[in-house]
Order: C-alpha cells, then sequence, then structure tokens
C-alpha cells in the first residue's frame, strides 16, 4: 500500500477545507479590499447552529442546513452594517482590527453559547471508509470536495452571470468607477460579507462530521485560508481554492515524510518560500487596479 | 390586659424567641471549608465536575447530621484556570470567610501558585491535581489526595507487558498533558521492557492524524498508545478506524468519559485506557478491596446527579471525606486537622489507598486503576 498516496487523500480532505474558507476570504478582499480575520468564526459557528438544529431541537438536515445558512448570513448583515459599514472609509489597518475584534467577539460569543466542548454531526452518507488504490478515504471527504466545488462554480456564475455578481466584480476592479455608474458599493460590501459568511457556514456544516467543531477553532481556520487565499493570489479565486488543496497536500506529504510536529511549521514556510519566489501569489495579479 | 403589660409579655417573648434562636444557631453553627475550582475556562468541565461531588458530600455529611453536629459549608471560588484569580480566591477564604481548611484548587499551575500564602498563613491545603509537584518536597501544610499521571500511565505499560508486547508506538499532542504524558512514558518504558519504537507528535489544534498514523502503520510496532485528551483523542479514534489500523489501541485515562463514546460512535470499539474502578462497579468482584467506597459514591452519585459518566469528579469525594473525617476527629483547630492528615493511615478512597507521613504528603499507597475495554459502546474489564 502506498503511504503516498494516503498523505495525499488526507491533504485533500483538509485541503478542500482550507480552500472554502479561503475562496470567502477571496471575496472579501477582491471587491470590498477587506481581509476578514472574521471568517473562521462564521465557519465554527455554521458548524455548532447546524450541530443545535439537528441534534438538540430534532430538525430535518435539509431544512436546517438552510436555517443555519440564513442565521449566519442574518448574523454577518447585522454586523457589517454596525461595525463594517461606519468604518468604511477609514484605512485598510482599521478595517482589518474591527474584523479581528469580531472575530475575538464572535468567538467568546460562541463559548458562552456552546461551551468549550466539541460537537459532532452524523456524516451524510455513512462512516464507512472508501478503499482506493490501496489508501482510504471518508465518504464525508467527498461531500466536502463536492460541496467545495458546487459552491466555488455557483459563486463563478453568479459573479459572471447575474448583474448583481457583475456588480460586485465591478466593485471589485475599480470601486470609484463602479460608484460613478451607479453601483452602490455600500451594498455590495454587505452582499460580499454575506456571501463570504454563508460560503464559511457551508464548510463549517460539511466539515463537523468528519473533524468535529468547537468555538475555539476559528481562529485557526481564519490563519489556514488566510495563508490559502495569499498563496493563491490575494484576489484571485481558482487561485484561493487551488491554494488551499496545495496548502493541505503539502502539510500532509511534510508531516508523513519529514516529521510530524513541525506540520504547522510546514504549511507556513511553504507559504513564505512562495511569497518570496512569487509575491503575488502562484496566480495573482502583479498590482492591484 | 393593659398596653403596659401587653408591652411586657411582648418584650419577653421576643427575648425568648431569640434566646432561643441564638442558642439553637450556636448548636448548629457551620464549619466553614473552602474550596478553590476552575469552573470556567477550557478547563472548566473538570473543576465543575470536582465542584459538583463535592457538594454531594456536603449534603450527605448534612443529612446524616453534620461533623460533630455541626453543618459543612461548603464555599466555593471559581478561579476559571488563573493562578493570579487563585491566589485572590484563597485570599478571600482564609481573610474574609475565616474557613478551617480549603480543597482544590483543580490545575497545577493555579495549585502550586498559593502553596506559599498557605505555608504562610498556617491552613491545610488539600490539593486534587494530578501532578505530584505540589508535594515535592513536602510542604507543612499541602497534602494530595488524587491519583498521579505517572500511575495511571504504569498501569497502561504493565497491561501491555502483559500482553507480551514489546514495541510500541506513541502518539502524543504537544500539549501540556501530551508532553508530560510523553516524557513519563519515555522514561518508563523501559522498565516494562517496551521499546517506544515510533515517537508522533500532532497539535491540539489538528484536525486529522492520518499522516501520523500512516507513517506508524509502517513500523514494526505492536500497539498504539494515544495520549491526549479531549477532541483529539476522538480524531485520533476516527483516522485510526478510517484507515482500518489493527494494533491493540491504548489511550490515556483521559479517555474516561461517556462524551467519548458519544463523539466516536463506532471509532470508540476497541479502545483500552486505565480508569478508575467507580466507572466499572457492576464488574469489579466480591472482594475487591474498593467495592465498599465506590458503590457509595456510584450510589450517590446516580441520587444527586445521574448515572457517572467520567472520573473527574472523583478527587471532589476523596478529599471532601477525608478533610470530613480529619474534622470530625481532630475539630476545627488548623493545626489539628493537619496533624490528623499527616498521620492517617490506610484511607481508602475511591481512587486509591491513601496514607500520610511526615515524608510523603502525596500518601497514594496504591491505585483504583482498573484496565478498561469499550465494548458495544460500554465500558468492560480488558483482560
Amino acid at each position: 500500500m502506498s503511504p503516498i498516496l494516503q498523505y495525499i487523500f488526507s491533504g485533500l480532505t483538509v485541503g478542500a477545507i482550507y480552500g472554502l474558507v479561503a475562496v470567502g476570504f477571496n471575496i472579501m478582499f477582491n471587491s470590498a479590499s477587506i481581509m476578514n480575520f472574521a471568517q473562521g468564526q462564521f465557519v465554527v459557528l455554521g458548524g455548532l447552529i447546524m450541530v443545535t438544529l439537528t441534534t438538540k431541537l430534532g430538525i430535518p438536515m435539509i431544512v436546517a442546513f438552510v436555517m443555519t445558512l440564513a442565521a449566519v448570513v442574518l448574523i454577518a448583515a447585522v454586523l457589517e452594517r454596525a461595525c463594517i459599514n461606519p468604518a468604511r472609509d477609514g484605512t485598510q489597518v482599521t478595517l482589518i482590527i474591527i474584523t479581528i475584534g469580531l472575530a475575538v467577539a464572535l468567538e467568546g460569543g460562541a463559548t458562552v453559547v456552546w461551551g468549550k466542548e466539541a460537537f459532532t454531526l452524523p456524516p451524510f452518507s455513512g462512516d464507512e471508509p472508501i478503499r482506493l488504490l490501496g489508501a482510504t478515504l471518508m465518504p464525508q471527504t467527498l461531500w466536502i470536495m463536492g460541496v467545495t466545488g458546487l459552491m466555488a462554480s455557483l459563486l463563478a456564475l453568479f459573479l459572471n452571470r447575474t448583474i448583481h455578481g457583475k456588480a460586485v466584480l465591478a466593485t471589485a476592479a475599480d470601486k470609484a468607477a463602479a460608484e460613478l455608474v451607479g453601483i452602490d458599493t455600500r451594498r455590495i460590501v454587505l452582499l460580499t460579507f454575506c456571501i463570504s459568511a454563508g460560503l464559511g457556514a457551508t464548510a463549517g456544516i460539511v466539515l463537523t462530521p468528519l473533524v468535529l467543531i468547537d468555538s475555539g477553532q476559528g481562529f485557526m481556520f481564519a490563519l489556514k485560508g488566510f495563508a490559502a487565499a495569499a498563496l493563491g493570489g490575494m484576489g484571485n479565486a481558482p487561485g484561493a481554492l487551488a491554494a488551499g488543496f496545495l496548502l493541505g497536500i503539502a502539510e500532509a506529504l511534510g508531516a508523513g515524510l519529514l516529521t510530524s510536529a513541525y506540520k504547522d511549521v510546514i504549511a507556513l514556510a511553504v507559504l513564505l518560500l512562495s511569497l518570496f519566489i512569487r509575491p503575488a501569489g502562484l496566480l495573482g495579479k502583479t498590482s492591484r487596479g | 390586659m393593659n398596653q403596659g403589660s401587653k408591652g411586657i409579655v411582648g418584650a419577653l417573648t421576643l427575648g425568648a424567641v431569640v434566646l432561643f434562636l441564638s442558642l439553637s444557631s450556636a448548636a448548629q453553627e457551620p464549619i466553614k471549608v473552602g474550596m478553590i475550582a476552575t469552573l470556567t475556562g477550557p478547563a472548566g468541565f473538570i473543576g465543575s465536575q470536582i465542584k459538583d461531588v463535592a457538594v454531594i458530600v456536603e449534603e450527605m455529611i448534612n443529612a446524616a447530621g453534620g461533623v460533630n453536629g455541626r453543618p459543612l459549608n461548603l464555599i466555593i471560588e471559581d478561579d476559571g484556570g488563573d493562578p493570579s484569580r487563585t491566589l485572590l480566591s484563597i485570599q478571600k477564604l482564609v481573610k474574609r470567610d475565616n474557613v478551617v481548611a480549603i480543597l482544590g484548587p483543580t490545575l497545577t499551575p493555579t495549585a502550586l501558585a498559593v502553596i506559599p500564602f498557605v505555608e504562610q498563613e498556617s491552613i491545610p491545603l488539600i490539593t486534587i491535581t494530578g501532578s505530584r509537584r505540589v508535594v515535592l518536597p513536602p510542604k507543612k501544610w499541602v497534602f494530595k489526595v488524587s491519583l498521579a499521571d505517572d500511575l495511571a500511565i504504569g498501569a497502561i505499560l504493565g497491561h501491555m507487558s502483559k500482553r507480551g508486547i514489546k514495541k510500541v508506538a506513541l502518539l502524543s499532542d504537544s500539549g501540556g498533558f501530551g508532553e508530560a504524558g510523553r516524557q513519563v512514558i519515555l522514561n518508563m518504558a523501559r522498565s516494562f521492557d517496551i521499546a517506544i519504537v515510533a515517537d508522533e507528535r500532532f497539535s491540539p489544534a489538528d484536525r486529522e492524524v492520518t499522516a501520523q498514523l500512516t507513517r506508524i502503520r509502517q513500523t514494526d510496532a505492536q500497539a498504539l498508545l494515544a495520549y491526549t485528551a479531549g477532541t483529539p483523542a476522538v480524531i485520533i479514534a476516527k483516522n485510526y478506524r478510517q484507515l482500518g489500523l489493527k494494533l491493540p489501541f491504548y489511550q490515556s485515562h483521559a479517555t474516561g468519559t461517556k462524551r467519548f463514546i458519544e463523539l466516536a460512535g463506532e471509532a470508540a470499539e476497541g479502545v483500552i485506557f486505565p480508569a478508575v474502578k467507580v466507572l466499572v462497579l457492576e464488574k469489579l468482584s466480591r472482594d475487591d478491596p474498593y467495592r465498599q467506597a465506590v458503590a457509595r459514591f456510584v450510589e450517590q452519585h446516580e441520587k444527586k446527579l445521574g448515572p457517572v459518566r467520567s472520573q473527574f469528579g472523583l478527587v471532589g469525594w476523596d478529599s471532601m471525606l477525608l478533610l470530613a473525617e480529619a474534622i470530625g476527629k481532630a475539630g476545627t483547630d488548623r493545626l489539628a486537622i493537619r496533624d490528623y492528615i499527616e498521620a492517617k493511615q490506610n484511607f481508602i478512597g475511591v481512587t486509591g489507598v491513601f496514607s500520610y507521613s511526615p515524608d510523603d504528603h502525596d500518601g497514594l499507597k496504591s491505585v483504583s486503576l482498573t484496565m478498561v475495554k469499550i465494548e458495544n459502546g460500554a465500558w468492560v474489564p480488558a483482560d
């Protein structure tokens, strides 16, 4: 049996998670030049709210899924109007600090409601490992990858084929020009914040059956998502997705072939190295308009 | 009756009532015992369980008439796992509440922080942490009434050795619990004729360890020892099952909670870990020395808090009972209580048998541990 293939499969599992978080990161940066460090908290909230709805209240999965998305998007909308919009003319640094503050507050709130213990969800299609070419894969991983692919495609469709999506792209390309043609960029920021929250919540829902969720994980997701987004080129969605997978695989290969003690270091080292060699990221633009 | 007589009768009645009340309350003036526990923060679930059990003991003792006719009053302070708050808590308990002795704190760093204070104030401190450091070297006023991590690890290694296992793969987390355990395991393995052929680490925040397990699979390890607590223990079990590993699978004593079985589901099957006998009361033999103490604990626990789901609360039981016995026999003078405990031999608790001496304030002479396996979602003795 080939250990390398197993490492790659493991990498795909976490990589898909990183990719989905990174895409959410990306769209905020793209349209509003905001690096939203609270992105990880949306992942956590998605998982935790889903757990409460299905396990404590017995609501069927699909309904609970929609309700969870609605809840997280609502929270995001309120936060955007209350905390981000008023600071829209501030500097990037100000906005980053605000999102960090939001991240801390959301984590604290989640801990008050759910405590520090971990929760799980039943896997969507069972718990039996899939054996493929000598390595194993969990069915939930396929769900994570599938959902990630679906979300990314839906996002691309939205951005390229709908009028609102094109407004988002326009704002991302040139905020002033977008305003000149009548786009209300403040509402675009609200829209993208809600979209990225929805992406984060979706990630949280699909990963909880596999790797559990607890209130304290938000920061870690945000960090890995940020690393993937930066690796892929800030502002480049396919890049973020690809970079997420790459990062996950690099981590798994590093832990498997080199040393498991410094797994996190490997991931960050890969990031640093690639930024030295190609500062714009793998597929990024060399300058922002 | 005229106004004046009514007034005199009223005053006499009032006086009689007041006298009666003060007499009865003097006879029942409570004995104040302080307790510091970590009730909030990441370790809050540990301190909360200890506190819940301590409260059961308080109620149990008071329902039976208290200590020497006086009720026990347990005054509880939460330190949130923060040593500076522990210090504030203990100052309050000693200076404001004037307690006769103190139980706790929950975590080793918080305990170490208050030892100088109790030595200075001359008040007995009954610690309940897992590390022996609090009583090495022995301090005059500090005692320990709990299991020690190295004994739990010794039980694991002993079981492995009995099964003829000579090569073990270790997977531990890089946090405090895992790191401390790893050191002990690496030191103790040789004396059990066991070689640690793989020493894999992971961060407590990691979401999966299939890479580490895949590496372990490529060694000639005969058993896997995953030394960690909380969520990582569950994740390791799930990954172990995913990879289809068949090695005997041992975990730390922190796995002794029903929550592990709930979260890991199928993946919990077959996991072996050292558990206090409380978790397997029905399986204990008739002449097990701990049977009586354990049965009493389980009965009280089920009555007040429901079925026993984890072993964290046990130290609350042993420490309260030992302290109550000391107060009952030696009175409420702090020095007398201290002297009594230091001389106590063969206190049979639910965690072990304790015998103290001036050189030994740890007292643990044998442990109420047994190796347990998870089978069909329940704990059974591991052969």
